[in-house]
């Protein structure tokens, strides 16, 4: 599925992520007039928080929603802004892990420059409820199920949902409709 | 008729009523079916909305316009729905659709959630703004305002209001079908009400009622108009012997026959009614002069000459009319009854079967009987209260030495005015005052009797008058004259009652005239000479005193045919054995004559007027030392 932006799409975009700030502290700081890049897509993978069902799993607590990342980079910098929100009476947790230390989490994102690391993650994950998000190109196909990535302007999303089954993830047809790549 | 106006208004009052119980429940029929529509339309639109909103969660966190836009044109297929928008959680617009009029606000309060915005221009009649929140799982995504019609309420409701004004007329029309029996029956039922509250059932006149309020009217028209009229009272004469005679049936339809001949003697306009059982009463109208007036009561008078065919024997009644001039008489309804009423009476006191105006001098009348009614009440209950006995000395022709006397009742009132018994006993007698009168007569003749006696007098014989009217009261008056002569310890045999001629005559008469008889008593002819008596009648019924009436002994000697007279009477009277007694004898010349042709006793000024009884007792110890 491709979808079309609206010419406010922007603009939009940072309100609604200056919106859920909002929602969760009443005192925030302004929002600014343009989002970064990173900003925005921290925002939408928080977002997608929102449409994506955990199961029971040792190890996830259910009033959190830990998401880890294994080096800095700016999205992971912008993930940070999101500790301690409130998405669906649960709790944001946004943490950096060595990959020794990679449990517990319910959403790992995995920047360009984790390329190295992707198959030892993969492999650790294998089979676990555990939301792998990117915004590299090709990471879709070599195992995320969640890839974010630019154009026209726009940021835009593919769904990889063979791998998120496999991960018994569930994840909200709201969201899928519109995402721009869906793979089964 | 003015008479039933309040009926009238209470049927109306009743009808108002109804009208407005109907009109308050269809106006609560309405608010509720406008209340519970709008509720359901609110409800229905609020789901749809709400459903909405969950689909375009996605949309609106991820900025999708294309997605939300998609959203909100499922929802504007519904016909209610002209226009929606999304806002975002600041209250931001994010997508809007069918926005022609340009309504949706650029922004909206995000605290005042579920909150309708004020529209940015003015919106169409019989339209609104709905909004709903959209959230997911706690966190607040945004809102959706949809500008939504509810004219199809409107028409719903005004269906409704047809449908039921159709069904309360159909059910109106149905029940107006079934019931028009009954209100026909209701109706007729009313009029005959109306027919007897108003309406005499015999004669099928006015009734007492209704003349009272037309004659209130007259009042009215006459002051009005600047006319007259005149009341009359009709009352029937011996209506009572044509029931006694023929039965009541037969009474009533002469009463009928009574009110159609009074019809006749009227105008049209003219309105006769019965007022009581054998009372009629006319107003007649615009009669100008009161000889006009007489004219129509002689009218009246002559159709009743005629005989009403009756069984067993044809009915004769009189009509004695009182009658009364408005408004010169008086402007007062009330009044006018009241001053026709006395001219009646008066017309009745006259000889009945003729009419009396009334005038000044009939109420003074009748108002001084009933003054004297009074006073004659009050001094018969009070012993020592001004009515007395004057006695008038009888003497013997001859020796011109006392007799007798006879007893004659006097009333001196407290100021000292004296009340002639001329005055007084027609009054008595009117009343029946007369019979107490006697009684008491009799009384205080035995009080007198015993303070004489302690002077030393006793009186041969004392005369009492007897009026005709204690003459209808039958044997009892005999019988309590007794009573209280023994109880007096009196002997029955002095005493002479005087009886006029005509008494004689009367049929009830002989009972109590036996019973005096039987009794003991002497009887006498009062006035002998004036009345209708046959000669059988002095011998049937033993009259022991004849008294020739003063009319005769007045021109005497000389008026040669009263001297005929005269001395006939005493012949006959001496032939058949009855006292004679002259009376109204006031001089020596007519003293002399009638004692020369053998008149036995003589009465009058000349030999002493009526006195008291301490005068009496004066005049005799004066008589004993002459």
């Amino acid at each position: 599925m491709v979808s079309f932006r609206s010419s406010l799409s922007r603009k939009a975009c940072a309100i609604a992520l200056l919106a859920l700030y909002l929602a969760g502290a009443p005192a925030t700081a302004s929002a600014q007039p343009r989002a970064s890049e990173p900003a925005l897509k921290a925002a939408i993978i928080v977002n997608m928080l929102m449409f994506v069902d955990w199961p029971q799993y040792p190890g996830l607590i259910s009033n959190q929603l830990r998401i880890c990342y294994l080096d800095s980079s700016p999205v992971a910098e912008a993930l940070n802004e999101a500790n301690g929100k409130s998405i669906r009476n649960k709790t944001v947790q946004v943490q950096k892990k060595s990959i020794d230390t990679l449990r517990s989490c319910n959403a790992i994102y995995l920047s360009s420059a984790d390329q190295p690391l992707l198959p030892e993650v993969l492999a650790l994950v294998r089979d676990q409820p555990v939301l792998l998000v990117s915004d590299s190109p090709a990471y879709l196909q070599q195992g995320t199920m969640l890839n974010l990535d630019v154009a026209a302007g726009r940021i835009v999303f593919d769904f990889d949902l063979r791998a998120a089954r496999q991960a018994k993830l569930q994840v909200s047809s709201k969201a899928l409709r519109l995402a721009r790549r869906i793979i089964e | 008729m003015e008479i039933f106006a309040l009926t009238r208004d209470t049927k109306r009052l009743n009808l108002l009523t109804t009208s407005v119980s109907v009109l308050v429940a269809f106006l609560l029929l309405m608010t509720h079916q406008y209340l519970s529509g709008h509720k359901q339309m609110q409800e229905e639109l609020q789901t749809q909305a709400a459903i909405v909103g969950a689909n375009s969660v996605a949309a609106l966190v991820f900025d999708d316009g294309k997605a939300a836009r998609e959203s909100l044109g499922t929802i504007l297929l519904n016909p209610r729905i002209l226009g929606g928008a999304f806002y975002l959680a600041d209250g931001s617009l994010f997508i809007v659709a069918n926005d022609t009029d340009r309504i949706f606000p650029d922004r909206i309060d995000p605290r005042a959630q579920n909150t309708p915005p004020v529209g940015k221009t003015e919106l169409q009649r019989f339209t609104g703004l709905l909004r709903t929140e959209i959230s997911q799982d706690g966190n607040r995504i945004g809102s959706l305002v949809l500008h939504v019609s509810h004219r199809q309420l409107y028409l719903n409701l005004l269906e409704y209001a047809v449908g039921l004004a159709a069904i309360g007329l159909v059910a109106l029309l149905l029940a107006r079908r079934f019931t028009a029996g009954l209100r026909n029956k209701m109706a007729l039922t009313e009029g005959q009400l109306e027919q007897m509250a108003l309406y005499d059932r015999i004669t099928g006149l006015p009734n007492r009622r209704f003349f009272e309020h037309e004659l209130k009217k007259a009042m009215i028209r006459i002051k009005r108009e600047k006319e007259n009229a005149a009341l009359f009272l009709i009352d029937v004469d011996d209506f009572k012997k044509v029931n006694d005679l023929c039965g009541h049936h037969a009474g009533d339809e002469v009463l009928g026959m009574i009110a159609d001949r009074l019809k006749k003697s009227v105008r049209d306009d003219d309105i006769i009614a019965r007022i009581g059982g054998d009372e009629f009463a006319a107003i007649l109208f615009k009669v100008g002069d009161p000889r006009n007036v007489e004219r129509v009561a002689q009218k009246m008078i002559q159709a009743m000459t005629e005989p009403f065919p009756t069984q067993p024997i044809p009915s004769h009644v009189g009509l004695s009319i009182g009658v009364t001039m408005m408004p010169n008489d008086s402007e007062d309804p009330a009044t006018l009854i009241r001053w026709s009423d006395m001219a009646m009476y008066a017309a009745k006191a006259q000889g009945k079967n003729r009419a009396q105006f009334f005038s000044e001098e009939i109420n003074r009348k009748i108002r001084n009987d009933l003054q004297i009614e009074a006073g004659l009440r009050q001094a018969i209950k009070d012993p020592g209260s001004g009515l007395y006995v004057a006695y008038q000395p009888q003497v013997c022709a001859t020796t011109r030495e006392i007799v007798g006397v006879e007893a004659l009742i006097r009333w001196r009132q407290d100021d000292g005015k004296s009340v002639s018994p001329g005055e007084f006993i027609p009054v008595a007698e009117k009343t029946g005052l007369i019979i107490e009168i006697g009684a008491w007569l009799v009384g205080r003749i035995c009080r007198d009797l015993a303070h004489m006696r302690q002077s030393g007098i006793e009186l041969p014989k004392i005369a009492i008058n007897v009026s005709p009217k204690e003459m209808t009261r039958g044997t009892a008056i005999v019988g309590n004259a007794c009573l209280t002569l023994t109880g007096f310890g009196e002997s029955v045999e002095r005493f002479q009652f005087e009886i006029t001629e005509n008494a004689l005559i009367d049929e009830n008469a002989s009972d109590v005239l036996k019973a005096f008889h039987d009794a003991g008593f002497t009887l006498a002819i009062d006035d002998f000479g004036t009345g209708y008596s046959s000669l059988g009648y002095l011998k049937r019924f033993r009259v022991s005193t004849l008294k020739i009436d003063q009319q005769f002994v007045q021109s005497l000697p000389g008026d040669n045919e009263d001297a005929t007279i005269v001395s006939a009477v005493i012949q006959m009277a001496q032939a058949l054995g009855i006292t004679v007694v002259a009376e109204g004898v006031e001089t020596e010349a007519q003293a002399a004559f009638l004692t020369e042709h053998g008149c036995d006793i003589l009465q009058g000024y000349h030999v002493g007027r009526p006195m008291p009884v301490h005068e009496l007792v004066t005049f005799i110890h004066g008589q004993h030392t002459t």
